[in-house]
């Protein structure tokens, strides 16, 4: 995570419709605050919050930097991970991937093997990427707990998507304060490459 | 299913077609069929575009039946692009019409002498073969759309674009889906040109008035239908990720992997790739009104292709596949999911194996035709080929072609076909498998299918790099005996984690024809085929020396993981000992 952390955060009330239009973002990676330096399992279940039946049962395919991950207890995130989480995949490929797959040993050249660290426990941040159907089934549960963004990815998000999600957007706070959805874009722009607390909520879920 | 259609292209007094029963192939379907027919009945030695090639279409054994799946369909020759035995499948609606017709297979014989050009058109009453001059040089959608007007919407089309007619080593064979777009294509190998060369243009099929094809045990195949069903519903791939997504959900997780050949296999990560993703699709497909859930044929369950919208809500192709999204994207640059799509829709317009092209085209722009990202300039390239210039043709020909022509050293093909969506540096074990398939580099030919159900040659244990070999050789064994079936590839996920489920399938295809078929026998039947083809290349003048990957997978690590392609060629000579 750059250096840079804005102070600010931004929430977004939205339809469910768009909180699955806000979801696409979380395949592109966020950034997230956790104990570095513990076994994976217990950063996906204690500290991100993850049903550990979901992660036995659907998180079958999960990279740390890039390396398929076959033991969740031996792996460690260190500071400045990349985490990527996905369900079980197709094809030949799709299926070597898997952890503890029968076809692990086709990519075991890229295979994940803990090279160690000195960060035990200090607080770091990782960025996370979720893919295909954890991303429609973590995306809410990300957004509620508060992701870091860079404010520019945000805002060329933003932008890139149809008008749907503005109109979908019931209410757009920065701090405590109200924006208004033609105006958000251009704020997060000028705030450059800062990273900025983003939460997303879906309106049934809150109190007017 | 009990009659094989033989048509004689180079009859004297024109195109003469006879009907004949099964015989010594009793019991094959797909591709076990396609590649009998063609060891048994072609010489090795023959020119691909001569009278003495065969160009054989077989439906899979299920076909035409209620059987979930079962409508795929097997093309088969000598390869243009390879110089030896091809096997090309495809989805779509042909393969239930041409079983319900009773046809186990089509087998286009012979080649007119004059340069003719044909249309077939072949119902419950009959074979009825016209010459039609009028039909020259028409795309796939022009073509489709011409014989609705003739015979009407109840029918299915086989046909060649431009590429299939001028005989070029990357055209395809299209096959109408369930909206009567020819957009399903068995693709590798320029089977299409082998069909371009026996002046076929299109084969018009309509199965009106006929039933089902009826089990010999109509009560066993329901039950088992049904098994089968659930069981594919109930698995996470089949189930979930495949319907929501498409295959095109693995461009995230190859490219996570650092195995997304990217800028023709110079690095294993695009950083585009989320913009491509199949993620991206079926949203873009769901808001412009397209469908991101599809079948390609009446009776899939899987439904793992869509419908592809601009955003004005206009049909612009199917959902795009992994494969060519990875080749038009990722290989050569382009992170534009309107523009892929509409490489999509041009490859299948002119009739082009969109792999070939994609990986042809990053060749080319290795070569400095054009440069990388630039869609624009690839939707030319593409369309240059629809219009028959010289370029057109270099590029219609291949990448292996292209190489040579641009003078670009980096040409990543076995037995002359373009490697598809997965770097062998980083997925090893699919390296091996590109080697030495008697295909040419072919993702299909090993793809997952139930090797460890099935026992192929023992246990592997999953994480010993050793097992690769092993490993590569079940599947390929295991893929041919599924591809004879005639039964969707993707079902494969389902029979390899669900032991019920691949009873289902045995049990089905017993039940229909009154056999006693076993997961034993069904590994001798893909040992068999497999021989067949190795035989046959064998013949046609290949040795070990054409089971390597291009030396470049050896010698340049690719980045992010800089890994090298490092199973030895002993190794692979070992594959096929059995
Ligand atoms: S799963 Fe996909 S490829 Fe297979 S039959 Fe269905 S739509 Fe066609």
């Amino acid at each position: 995570m750059p250096d840079t952390i804005s102070t600010a955060a931004i929430t977004f009330i939205v339809s469910q419709q768009a909180l699955k239009e806000f979801s696409q973002i979380l395949q592109r990676g966020f950034f997230i605050r956790i104990k570095t330096g513990r076994p994976l399992e217990e950063v996906l279940v204690e500290q991100m919050g993850i049903e550990k039946r979901y992660v036995e049962e659907q998180l079958s395919t999960i990279f740390l930097d890039g390396q398929p991950v076959d033991d969740l207890h031996t792996a460690v995130v260190h500071d400045g991970s990349t985490l990527s989480l996905s369900a079980a995949m197709p094809g030949l490929a799709g299926a070597s991937m898997r952890r503890k797959g029968v076809y692990a040993s086709f990519r075991s050249t890229i295979a994940y093997r803990e090279k160690g660290g000195t960060d035990a426990g200090h607080e770091g941040s990782i960025e996370v990427k979720l893919f295909n159907l954890v991303m429609i089934d973590l995306g809410p549960h990300f957004f509620k707990r508060g992701i870091y963004l860079r404010s520019d990815t945000l805002a060329e998000f933003l932008t890139s998507m149809t008008v749907d999600i503005r109109t979908g957007c019931r209410l757009i706070l920065l701090g405590n304060r109200p924006v208004p959805g033609d105006a958000v874009a251009g704020i997060l722009k000028n705030m450059g490459t800062d990273m900025i607390e983003v939460f997303v909520i879906c309106q049934k879920d809150v109190v007017f | 299913m009990d009659k094989i259609l033989r048509i004689d292209m180079g009859a004297e007094g024109g195109p003469r077609a006879t009907a004949s029963p099964v015989g010594a192939y009793t019991g094959l379907g797909g591709r076990g069929l396609t590649s009998s027919i063609v060891s048994k009945e072609v010489d090795p030695l023959c020119h691909p575009l001569g009278p003495g090639n065969k160009l054989i279409i077989a439906p899979g054994l299920l076909s035409g039946s209620i059987a979930a799946m079962s409508g795929r369909i097997s093309v088969g020759c000598k390869s243009p692009l390879t110089g030896g035995i091809k096997e090309a499948n495809a989805g779509g609606q042909p393969s239930q019409m041409l079983a319900r017709l009773g046809y186990t297979a089509i087998v286009l014989e012979g080649k007119p002498k004059n340069g003719s050009l044909y249309k077939i058109f072949i119902n419950k009453d009959g074979v009825k073969i016209s010459e039609d001059m009028s039909l020259k040089m028409l795309s796939n959608y022009q073509v489709v759309e011409k014989m609705k007007g003739e015979f009407g919407n109840k029918i299915a089309c086989i046909s060649i674009g431009q590429a299939g007619e001028m005989r070029l080593s990357a055209a395809s064979i299209a096959f109408t889906d369930m909206e009567l777009r020819p957009t399903r294509h068995a693709g590798r190998g320029g089977v299409g040109a082998v069909m371009g060369s026996k002046g076929v243009k299109v084969i018009v099929v309509d199965d009106t008035d006929l039933p089902m094809c009826q089990p010999k045990d109509p009560e066993k195949f329901r039950a088992a239908n049904i098994k089968f069903v659930e069981g594919l519903r109930a698995h996470a791939v089949t189930g979930q990720a495949l319907p929501s997504y498409g295959t095109n959900v693995l461009t995230n997780i190859i490219n996570e992997a650092g195995g997304y050949p990217t800028y023709n296999f110079k690095q294993g990560r695009f950083r585009g790739a989320a913009k491509i993703s199949g993620e991206t699709y079926a949203e873009l497909e769901t808001k412009r009104g397209g469908l991101a859930t599809h079948g390609c044929h009446k009776g899939c369950v899987i439904r793992c292709s869509g419908i592809y919208n601009d955003k004005d809500g206009h049909f612009i192709s199917k959902q795009p596949e992994y494969e060519t999204v990875w080749a038009h994207g990722g290989n050569c640059g382009i992170d534009d999911p309107d523009k892929i799509a509409m490489l999509d829709f041009l490859d299948d317009d002119i009739g082009l194996d969109t792999i070939e092209m994609g990986a042809t085209i990053g060749v080319a722009m290795d070569g400095g035709l054009i440069q990388f990202g630039d869609a624009d300039g690839a939707i030319n390239l593409i369309k240059e080929i629809g219009k028959g210039t010289p370029l057109g043709h270099i590029i219609g020909s291949g990448a292996e072609v292209t190489g040579k022509v641009f003078g670009v050293e980096k040409v990543p093909v076995v037995k002359g076909q373009a490697l598809p969506a997965y770097d062998p540096r980083a997925v090893q074990g699919m390296g091996v498998t590109y080697a030495t398939s008697p295909m040419g580099a072919d993702h299909t030919a090993g793809y997952a299918v139930a090797t460890n159900i099935l026992k192929v040659g023992g246990d592997v244990d999953p994480l010993k790099p050793a097992g690769q070999v092993e490993l590569s050789r079940n599947l390929q064994v295991a893929t041919a005996a599924v591809d004879s079936t005639g039964m969707c590839l993707f079902i494969a996920f389902a029979i390899l984690d669900q032991p019920e489920t691949f009873q289902a399938l045995l049990d089905m295809l017993n039940a229909f024809y009154g056999i006693e078929l076993t997961a034993e026998k069904v590994v001798e039947l893909g040992k068999t085929i497999l021989t067949l083809e190795r035989d046959f290349n064998i013949r046609a003048g290949f040795t070990s020396k054409q089971d390597r990957l291009p030396l470049f997978f050896k010698n340049e690590p690719l980045p992010p993981h800089n890994v090298t392609f490092q199973v030895k060629d002993e190794e692979l000579d070992t594959v096929f000992n059995w």
